[in-house]
């Protein structure tokens, strides 16, 4: 298995998938265990993975490369590099996690695991495809097990409003399939290799400007950011909480990925050129996500607004490559790795806001005879929510930090970076008035969310509480895992 | 040249006629041994059919009567396909022929498959309209069978009626080849290349005959078997071999007249602007109104029917650049929405779902909405391909692609409230024959480069 790391962690989830059909609806211990064995295994390749990654090298590393359909010129090509690592660590971690939080959950478990589990193979497919064709299967995969997992495990009066993300779901993939057909007929190299495309620039070379924005709007579509995010809030809102957290904590990083995974490298020059568009598109939803934070008393509400204004934070970070313009190479670096860890820190940061609630409970139903356990808990809550305000020391406090500090290099996106700490300021005094509701336990706030679905929540909470905190002062551990990559990604942008 | 010598090629088609005429004439004898004889031949003809297409297969194209009906790859490649659907549909038929010796419309269903056969080897107008004729005849006495389950038998004449405006649709079609070509043969009634330039609105207008005729058998029939039908045993009955059988052999006759009249296999790039846009409108067209249709009548037969249209919209969009490498996926859509249509028809004669059967029924649903891993997705992707390729306007790409979204939706729709509905376990039995066709979605889509090579290779035509 040593030598095909990545394809056992790619079929693992497919057989399970298979495997969870196959099992009675009845045996729900059954279900629940084989999808813990999955994740699990999925866990501890990725360790493998951590451990035998050469931190030094910028190139393509696990690399499996299969001639797949000659007569398209389709390969089977996965790889890895810092990115994509990151956010494999980042796929799995959570649907570890997931499979736990619940364990409980009430009817429709097989439905629930399936779902869960070609999810799981769509993303963790997405994540390492270096093959356009491959990323296209697996995008469609993940959009549409997502869709059903959202529509199958709300409340069947909301089903409309799912219809959103149904829709945005569809044309984003319509638009990322219409761009690989645009891509395979423009470009002289017949086939979708991802690799073969990035290393001749001049294949690309007439379809910069409308490749660029057919990705970036097929990507941004299901992305939390304004205006882009109607459908976020009918999509997240009604959910249990584990369709939340898969939702909101990872499914809202794909495009962030597509966009570093594909965009930047394919379309270098418009990538450069219309660098402020996102850095417009991060600060506009900074100021719209940190005001919704502000004024919803509903949780549930703050943490899918919450959601988008960590997101908003990543494209301001890529908007520091508009200082390759101007050379200054260190700026750019800056931006994009804070963009890394952001979407990192606040997939992990998510997980644990969306189980605040049920933290909140617990800490409440500790009697005082217990002891130093409901403080431990209630210190656990407040350690949460001081993540989340990106209290120094924490993951996402380095990860925001890096993106203001790119896009502030250069003129042109430096008010940004000033405009964008208001939003900070708004966000921060709304956690702050959610501690002190839950402190003294008032009413301001309304917590109401369906705990019974939530198992093993302090054990989760704790554990990435532990790796936000220690990542956080300790960054040079991330920031070694991803800094050669995204220092040739830039290299490259910069040759071409 | 009269190429009588070729006929040893025809032997399968031959000993299909041979079962006909069997039943035929001793459908009133009722001794045992002479049954037994009848069933042996029947078995003996399907084995016989299958084992000489497949040795014939790739061999080299002829032609017989005068060159009227011809046999070459891609009549053998249709021939397979079209005994399939008929032993897909038709084995409990079978089966109960086999076992009691008596049958309902067997007969009917044997004639249909013959003329479909042989539509697809007819070279000649005449040839084709003949079997053309064959096959409404054999559709409206199966037809007439059924008018005492329908209360109003008016619907009977209506589609007898739509039948006969077909074939009149489809002469004048033909009359305006020959007065383009002056023959009467597919393979010598090549348009030159600058009478195509000079004039492709004429052509545009004979596509348009032509696809009418052939192809509203595929898009009116469905609507009227189904839609003053409140007996579910009619269409189910009748939404079988008999309608999908013609269906795909016209499609196949469409692309050996088109491959004859236009030269565009021959020569790539060819293809005049305007018939690119009029045959993609036409197409997109289609697809908009079924959805229309569906919007308005939102019962699940209806979104069957619409499906079906919507992917012939989808296929005969192939036909706007006429590549080898666009009719080769239009081919293998045809045959992945027959098979998938084919699971769904026969997954809807059990009201009761059972888990196996609610399984089963996703993985068709899944590929009617052409999820990745599924052969509709691997047909679309390659179709839009194949027109981008092709030389059709990106705009034109992405207004196929808005018009199949709706389909992608109420399927989805479908899909969620299947399995909202309770599952029965205990005595549902599960279908085999939709079980393999699950089973076969599934296998098209692992090896569909095979598929595609041989649906490719077999794209030769006698010349």
């Amino acid at each position: 298995m040593g030598n095909h790391l990545l394809l056992t962690i790619l079929g693992l989830p497919v057989l399970g998938t298979f495997i969870l059909i196959l099992i009675k609806e009845e045996k729900s211990s059954v279900l629940k265990t084989i999808s813990a064995v999955v994740t699990g295994l999925q866990l501890w390749i990725v360790i493998q993975l951590i451990t035998n990654f050469d931190k030094s090298a910028g190139y393509l590393q696990f690399v499996e490369h299969f001639s797949w359909i000659n007569l398209l010129n389709i390969d089977f090509v996965i790889g890895l590099n810092g990115i994509n690592l990151l956010f494999l660590i980042l796929s799995t971690v959570i649907f570890f996690s997931t499979v736990f939080i619940s364990w409980q959950l009430g009817n429709r478990q097989k439905s629930f695991f399936v779902l869960m589990m070609l999810l799981n193979s769509g993303i963790t497919g997405l994540f390492i495809a270096f093959d356009l064709f491959l990323f296209l299967m697996f995008y469609g995969i993940s959009l549409f097990s997502m869709f059903l997992l959202i529509t199958l495990f709300t409340s069947k009066s909301e089903n409309i409003n799912n219809g959103y993300f149904g829709i945005y779901a569809l044309i984003s993939f319509c638009l990322i399939t219409i761009g690989i057909l645009v891509i395979n007929n423009q470009s002289p190299l017949s086939g979708f290799n991802l690799n073969a495309l990035a290393r001749n620039p001049e294949a690309l070379m007439n379809i910069q400007t409308g490749g660029f924005f057919i990705f970036l709007i097929g990507f941004l579509l299901i992305a939390p950011v304004v205006p882009f995010h109607t459908w976020l809030v009918p999509a997240a809102g009604n959910s249990i909480a584990s369709v939340s957290i898969l939702l909101l904590a990872l499914f809202s990083k794909i495009s962030i990925f597509g966009i570093l995974h594909i965009v930047i490298p394919l379309f270098p020059q418009s990538s450069i050129q219309f660098a402020l568009i996102f850095g417009i598109l991060g600060l506009v939803s900074i100021l719209y996500f940190a005001f919704c934070v502000f004024s919803f008393p509903q949780y549930r509400k703050i943490v899918i607004y919450f959601t988008g204004f960590l997101n908003a934070f990543i494209y301001l970070g890529l908007s520091a490559l508009l200082s390759i313009k101007h050379q200054n190479l260190d700026a750019a670096l800056t931006g994009l790795n804070g963009a890394v860890i952001q979407s990192i820190s606040a997939g992990l940061l998510i997980v644990i806001m969306v189980l605040l609630p049920k933290i909140r409970r617990t800490a409440q139903d500790r009697t005082p005879a217990s002891g130093s356990n409901r403080w431990a808990v209630m210190f656990m809550m407040l350690m949460v929510l001081l993540a989340g305000i990106g209290l120094p020391g924490f993951l996402n406090f380095i990860g925001q930090f890096l993106c203001l500090s790119g896009a502030f290099h250069m003129l042109s996106t430096r008010i940004f970076s000033v405009i964008a700490l208001l939003g900070l300021i708004l966000v921060g005094v709304q956690f702050f008035k959610i501690i002190r509701s839950s402190i003294q336990v008032t009413n301001e706030f309304d917590f109401t969310t369906d705990l019974s679905e939530m198992s093993n929540e302090v054990i989760i909470v704790a554990v990435i509480l532990i790796a936000l905190l220690l990542l956080g002062i300790f960054p040079e551990t991330v920031l070694q895992m991803i800094d050669r990559s995204v220092y040739s990604l830039i290299e490259y942008i910069t040759v071409i | 040249m009269n190429n009588f010598l070729s006929l040893h090629y025809f032997i399968p088609e031959f000993i299909l006629l041979l079962n006909v005429f069997c039943l035929f004439f001793s459908s009133e004898i009722k001794q045992r041994h002479l049954i037994k004889i009848r069933q042996i031949l029947l078995i003996v003809s399907v084995v016989t059919f299958v084992a000489l297409n497949l040795i014939r297969w790739f061999d080299h194209p002829c032609g017989l009567f005068y060159n009227s009906f011809v046999h070459d790859p891609f009549s053998n490649m249709f021939s397979i396909i079209l005994l399939c659907v008929f032993l897909i549909f038709e084995l409990p038929e079978l089966w109960k022929y086999w076992s009691s010796g008596y049958t309902n419309d067997l007969l009917q269903k044997l004639i249909i498959l013959t003329a479909s056969i042989l539509l697809l080897e007819a070279n000649s107008t005449i040839g084709l309209l003949l079997c053309i004729g064959l096959i409404y005849i054999g559709n409206s006495i199966i037809m007439n069978r059924f008018s005492h389950l329908n209360t109003d038998n008016s619907q009977i004449t209506v589609d007898l009626t739509i039948q006969i405006l077909l074939f009149g649709l489809l002469f004048f079609g033909f009359s305006i080849v020959y007065g383009f070509t002056g023959s009467l043969y597919f393979h010598t009634a090549q348009l030159p290349a600058a009478a195509l330039l000079e004039s492709p609105f004429n052509f545009c207008f004979l596509t348009l005959f032509l696809i009418l005729g052939l192809g509203l058998f595929g898009i009116i029939l469905p609507f009227r078997t189904l839609h003053e039908d409140h007996h579910q045993t009619y269409h189910v009955k009748y939404y079988g071999s008999s309608y999908f059988l013609p269906f795909i052999a016209l499609f196949g006759s469409l692309i050996r007249i088109l491959n004859g009249i236009f030269p565009m296999i021959r020569n790539y790039g060819a293809v005049p602007g305007e018939y690119m846009v009029f045959v993609i409108g036409l197409s997109i067209c289609l697809i908009a109104g079924a959805n229309f249709y569906y919007f308005k009548k939102k019962t699940i037969n209806d979104l069957f029917v619409i499906s079906l249209i919507i992917h012939y919209g989808l296929i005969i969009s192939g036909l706007a650049v006429f590549t080898k490498e666009a009719l080769t996926v239009s081919i293998y859509l045809i045959i992945s929405t027959t098979i998938i249509l084919a699971g769904i028809i026969l997954l809807q004669k059990s009201d009761k779902i059972s888990t196996q059967s609610k399984l089963i029924k996703t993985v068709f649903y899944l590929g009617l909405i052409g999820m990745p891993g599924t052969p509709g997705f691997t047909g679309r992707f390659l179709l839009l391909r194949a027109l981008y390729n092709g030389g059709v306007s990106l705009w034109l790409i992405v207004l196929i692609i808005i018009s199949i979204l709706p389909i992608i939706y109420f399927y989805t729709v479908e899909i969620i409230s299947l399995h909202r509905i309770k599952t029965v376990h205990p005595g549902i039995k599960i279908l085999p024959v939709p079980a393999f066709l699950a089973f076969f979605t599934i296998l098209m889509v692992i090896y569909w480069e095979p598929f595609i090579q041989l649906i490719t290779k077999s794209l030769v035509f006698f010349n």
